[in-house]
């Protein structure tokens, strides 16, 4: 193997151990009698150890807070609409506790009587449609009764046109 | 990335908020670090990782259990990184140097070691600059998380030949810059 081929080795499989016995053996005896692969195997530890020594950072505690933060917001977003109803709901419950009793007792009978009016007026007026419904099958029945009679003109005058 | 039961995660599927947590402890070194390198920013990398969580958190009641979870977590981290550094490229206003960004050690309470950590990560963001954002991201999932490479093909959804001629190209790309100095 000649030093392109080794190099291309200690750059990838032989550095991260995915060589075959065999080879790792050939690369070995390689570097014991070049000395312009072994000063490339130092320059490269040196300059990967630079990554090596940097290891690995943990991040600040205020990125979990933070991210804490958006969890439990997009969370109250999600139920947002249902929270709005409930709310809504609630207020409403609490607001109709502060009226007093006999105010809510005239409120509620002032909405039972407009509601009742509105039920009544409702049914005249189913009423008065049915009333003239009738009306008027018994004035084409009528007409019907005339038309099926012989036929008759009524008047002198109509005698004389036709 | 310290392994996760399926049971907290069947809990954080079902919005259990300190199950979540569990998860965010076990992952979120690694998700930071992998956006941090790749979008050389630290802002951006807690803003990825903030973003990446709460993916998470969304679509793990849709998560059948048929790939791994930490595959499945690397691939919506690595997804997440590149887009924001390419974002970020266009709308270079937003970078800031280094010296002015917070970048989360145990040794910055010292301010010697804190100094020779910002001289130390002010070298490791010359030497990852010249690199793509696919790239990076490959080298820091074998050099720091230490992935095989089919399980970075599977993170990335790229074949494994691809993998590795990123590797060499980006191991390379490091070599030239440290022969330059």
């Amino acid at each position: 193997m000649n030093c392109s081929k080794i190099q291309e080795l200690l750059l990838t499989d032989y550095r991260d151990g995915f060589v075959f016995k065999e080879i790792g053996i050939k690369v070995e005896s390689h570097l014991k009698n070049c000395k312009n692969c072994r000063d490339f195997t130092v320059k490269m530890n040196s300059a990967i150890d630079i990554l090596k020594q940097a290891g690995s950072v943990e991040p600040e505690k205020e990125v979990w807070i933070t991210l804490k933060e958006k969890i439990i917001a997009q969370e109250l977003n999600k139920n947002s609409l249902l929270l709005t109803f409930k709310n809504w709901v609630f207020l409403f419950w609490e607001n109709l506790k502060t009226i007093r009793k006999p105010v809510l007792a005239y409120g509620i009978s002032f909405i039972l009587v407009l509601a009742l009016i509105g039920f009544w007026q409702k049914d005249i007026f189913r009423q008065k449609q049915y009333a003239l419904n009738e009306d008027y099958t018994q004035f084409y029945s009528e007409l019907d009764d005339i038309a099926q009679t012989d036929y008759d003109f009524g008047t002198a005058i109509e005698e004389m046109l036709f | 990335m310290i392994e996760i039961s399926r049971q907290t995660l069947e809990k954080a599927a079902s919005g259990d908020l300190d199950a979540f947590e569990e998860i965010y402890k076990a992952a979120s070194g690694f998700v930071y670090t992998l956006a941090l390198r790749v979008t050389r920013d630290a802002f951006s990398a807690q803003e990825v990782t903030q973003d990446v969580f709460l993916k998470v958190y969304q679509s793990l009641k849709n998560f059948a259990f048929r790939s791994s979870f930490k595959t499945w977590l690397f691939r919506i981290a690595v997804n997440m990184a590149i887009s924001s550094c390419r974002k970020r490229k266009r709308d270079r206003k937003y970078q800031q140097p280094l010296d002015e960004q917070k970048v989360a050690s145990s040794l910055d309470s010292d301010p010697a070691q804190k100094a020779y950590h910002l001289d130390n990560e002010q070298k490791l963001d010359d030497a990852l600059k010249p690199l793509n954002p696919d790239q990076r991201a490959c080298l820091v999932m074998r050099e720091i998380q230490g992935l095989s490479y089919q399980e970075i093909a599977l993170s990335l959804a790229i074949p494994i030949n691809t993998v590795r001629s990123r590797l060499k190209r980006a191991r390379l790309i490091l070599i030239k810059g440290d022969d330059s100095k």
